[in-house]
């Protein structure tokens, strides 16, 4: 079931009203209603993929409860080892078990030998990374000591499926979400609107930044050998907020609809094309991701307790795992390759924690040293995203060869009977609207409150775009 | 929760609102701007007499140059031919045209691969969407039952169809800015030459085409003269000679299908001809009805 669907549409009231009106005095019933509805969410989608999630969840939940009563090391590391080669191995044959065997047979085919090895048609099941991973870090946590497993097993399973974010995130710790689980809930009339609030902000974000830009990005990198430099460069900007949106659009629309049933997730996104350095930017892009690598991977190799090198090498194990976490194709790994350049400068320079604070935290207007600093970062990620959009490297390539040597800058008229630069007013309102509301979650705040919402629903009705229906891009990985 | 549910109520009643709103905006743009396709320009046409009307696909509104039939028979034309149009979208628009007082002498209908498709095109029905109070239109769109509901709520057909009579359309049609293609011909060219050309057409046609044959009582009824066209494909196109079986269905139609075999300079695709042999076959099948006021 899609956010953006009027499959949900029906679902999110009904559970609400079951949830606030009918069950609202007993947490364990509310529990599984809400374990029920997660089930029925993804089921809508693929059925038979539920039995995927149950296996990781009671896997998971066996081996937390093991892992308290074992003493023995060794006994807790095979414990940690069947959770990790379960759900690693389960991500790793859906996700990737056709790009290994295809790899296989180009590298042989390199050195003249051919093979027929026969691919699968796999079917992948939608948010495998995001739960897969959800669920690892309770088995880490558990493991490290830091988390006390949970008994209840309903609360486990409802932590590892709950619908809001199963199937794109944010990715949450158990230390975050599980707790939540065990506390009676009390209805909070600010919290409930403020869910409100980003549900709109997120269906505007998705509906009309990205699903627009989708339509422009579409037609550019369809044709790419046949525009000029302007609209590939426009190609790859469209992209760049195409990936924003539908991606923070699905987060802000996941943490509203938490907070309608009182729970609380963690932020996703801050802003991140006000970076004014790389490693700032992954301070404020896919958080619950980053942060995720940062505490089991990052840290378990060394972190920046270490040689400088092995720092470096570190950097580079965890924006290539981060490439492909995202997918089975060596577009992403050149994407996480791309940005461990990026930062390697910084951190060599021990310049990468020089941008914690907000930009332009005092004043309206970013100085031009910011400015351009944030000119400078956009455009490196934005170059990395033609990577991320392309459909393979050799395409990524010639598109970039392209938009560097043909030189042109005439407005063209795309296939989709469109000028390549009209959205682009409406990407700039969308920046500004962002700019002034950096410090806060979403713009519905202040004196004009009502004005905005009215604005942004006439925004959502009349600009979004409903006629091509286009799912969550992160649903793919 | 009572404080919520006013709230929710109120977010939902502004909803409401605005979709009526811009329901009626958008109606009144789409009614009252200036034409943007074919179908407004035909709604907002009362009274007018055509000699040579020409309907089909894009392989009429791609193909035939009015302006030259003008030019060389004397003759008022018009192209009628929509991009991805089906024949069940021809019969409504001359039934449309027809109820506004439109007559014409000579119908010429572009049939091929055509002949077995049923119902109207989605492009069709997205343009009929702001006349759909239109009886004649209403009738029409009501045989698609769940679609026809649907387009009943304020405003979610401007949303469903947006593509069409969207944002973008609306606000062009009201700031008055004309369409690229010229309405009152209906010429729609393709620029330059292809290079891939292959295609398929089916090697089996239906026995009968309820569309045509409600046109061809239509025509009857009106006293106009209809006529079939096959336009031309390239050489590589598979299947083109199963156009015998259309023969057989329809006595009145002319192939040209093959009438630019070995002149590939003349193709933008295999079903689409360019500039120059769109204007040269509107020649040919012209010289074939009429006499040329000039030579």
């Amino acid at each position: 079931m899609f956010f953006n669907s009027i499959a949900f549409l029906l679902f999110l009231p009904t559970v609400f009203f079951l949830y606030w009106f009918l069950l609202k005095r007993n947490l364990k019933v509310q529990n599984i209603l809400l374990l029920v509805a997660s089930y029925f969410f993804y089921g809508w989608w693929d059925y038979r993929f539920l039995i995927l999630i149950a296996l990781s969840t009671g896997i998971d939940y066996v081996v937390g409860l093991k892992l308290q009563s074992e003493t023995v090391k060794k006994k807790r590391n095979y414990l940690l080892a069947l959770s990790l080669i379960f759900n690693l191995g389960m991500l790793g044959f859906f996700k990737y078990y056709n790009f290994f065997v295809e790899s296989w047979i180009d590298a042989w085919a390199m050195s003249g030998v051919k093979m027929h090895v026969s691919t699968m048609q796999i079917v992948l099941p939608v948010g495998i990374s995001f739960y897969t991973f959800q669920t690892l870090s309770y088995t880490i946590d558990v493991y490290r000591k830091k988390l006390t497993p949970t008994k209840n097993f309903i609360n486990f399973a409802t932590f590892v499926a709950f619908f809001p974010q199963l199937v794109a995130g944010p990715i949450e710790r158990a230390t975050n979400l599980l707790p939540q689980f065990s506390v009676k809930r009390i209805f909070n009339l600010e919290r409930a609107k403020s869910g409100i609030h980003l549900i709109i902000w997120g269906l505007f974000k998705k509906i009309v930044i990205a699903d627009s830009c989708a339509t422009y990005v579409n037609a550019i990198f369809d044709n790419y050998q046949e525009v000029n430099t302007l609209t590939l460069l426009m190609g790859a900007v469209y992209f760049a907020f195409q990936i924003y949106g539908d991606f923070s659009g699905y987060s802000d629309i996941a943490i509203g609809t938490a907070r309608l049933f009182g729970f609380e997730l963690m932020q996703n996104f801050n802003y991140p094309y006000f970076s004014r350095d790389v490693a700032e930017f992954w301070r404020r892009w896919h958080i619950s991701l980053s942060t995720w690598f940062r505490d089991y991977l990052y840290i378990p190799l060394g972190g920046s307790r270490t040689t400088k090198n092995k720092q470096i090498r570190n950097v580079f194990i965890i924006f290539l795992v981060s490439g492909f976490w995202h997918g089975a194709n060596w577009t992403f790994i050149i994407w996480g390759a791309l940005h461990a350049l990026f930062f390697i400068p910084l951190l060599i320079g021990k310049k990468n924690r020089k941008n914690i604070n907000q930009v332009s935290e005092n004043g309206v207007i970013p100085s031009f040293r910011e400015f351009m600093d944030m000119l400078i970062t956009f455009t490196l990620v934005t170059l990395a995203w033609v990577f991320f959009r392309a459909d393979n490297s050799t395409v990524a390539c010639h598109y970039i060869k392209r938009l560097v040597s043909n030189l042109n800058f005439n407005i063209e008229y795309l296939s989709i009977e469109r000028y390549s630069i009209e959205i682009l007013v409406l990407i700039g309102i969308f920046i500004l609207f962002e700019w002034f509301h950096k410090h806060v979650e979403h713009p519905f705040l202040g004196r004009v409150k009502w004005l905005k919402i009215v604005g942004v629903i006439i925004m959502i009705l009349t600009l979004g775009v409903y006629s091509n229906h286009l799912e969550f891009i992160y649903f793919q990985f | 929760m009572k404080q919520f549910l006013i709230y929710i109520s109120k977010v939902i009643g502004i909803l409401i609102i605005l979709m009526y709103g811009l329901d009626t905006l958008y109606s009144y743009v789409f009614k009252n701007g200036i034409p943007r396709n074919k179908i407004q320009k035909i709604l907002q046409t009362k009274n007018v007499h055509y000699d040579i009307v020409f309907l089909g696909s894009s392989r009429t509104e791609n193909h035939i140059d009015c302006a030259l039939v003008e030019q060389l028979t004397g003759k008022s034309c018009v192209n009628f031919g929509l991009s991805g149009g089906s024949i069940g979208d021809m019969l409504i628009l001359l039934t449309l045209a027809d109820s506004n007082g439109v007559t014409f002498d000579d119908v010429f209908l572009q049939v091929d691969y055509n002949y077995n498709s049923k119902g109207l095109s989605n492009n069709f029905k997205a343009s009929l969407i702001p006349f759909i109070k239109n009886t004649d239109i209403k009738k029409e769109l009501k045989k698609d039952k769940q679609n026809f509901y649907y387009s009943s709520i304020p405003f979610y057909r401007y949303m469903k169809y947006d593509k069409v009579v969207g944002f973008r359309e609306s606000l062009l049609a009201f700031l008055g800015k004309k369409p690229k293609i010229n309405l009152e011909v209906g010429f729609n060219p393709k620029v330059g030459v292809g290079l891939t050309k292959s295609g398929q057409l089916p090697t089996i046609y239906n026995d009968k085409n309820e569309e045509i044959q409600s046109l061809i009582s239509l025509m009857k009824e009106k006293r106009v003269n209809l006529k079939f066209f096959i336009a031309p494909y390239c050489m590589e196109m598979e299947n083109r000679n199963r156009f015998g079986v259309l023969k057989s269905r329809l006595t009145n139609i002319f192939n040209y299908s093959s009438v630019f075999d070995y002149k590939e300079e003349y193709f933008f695709n295999c079903g689409h001809l360019n500039i120059d042999g769109a204007r040269e076959f509107t020649k040919i099948l012209i010289k074939d009805f009429y006499t040329f006021k000039i030579n």
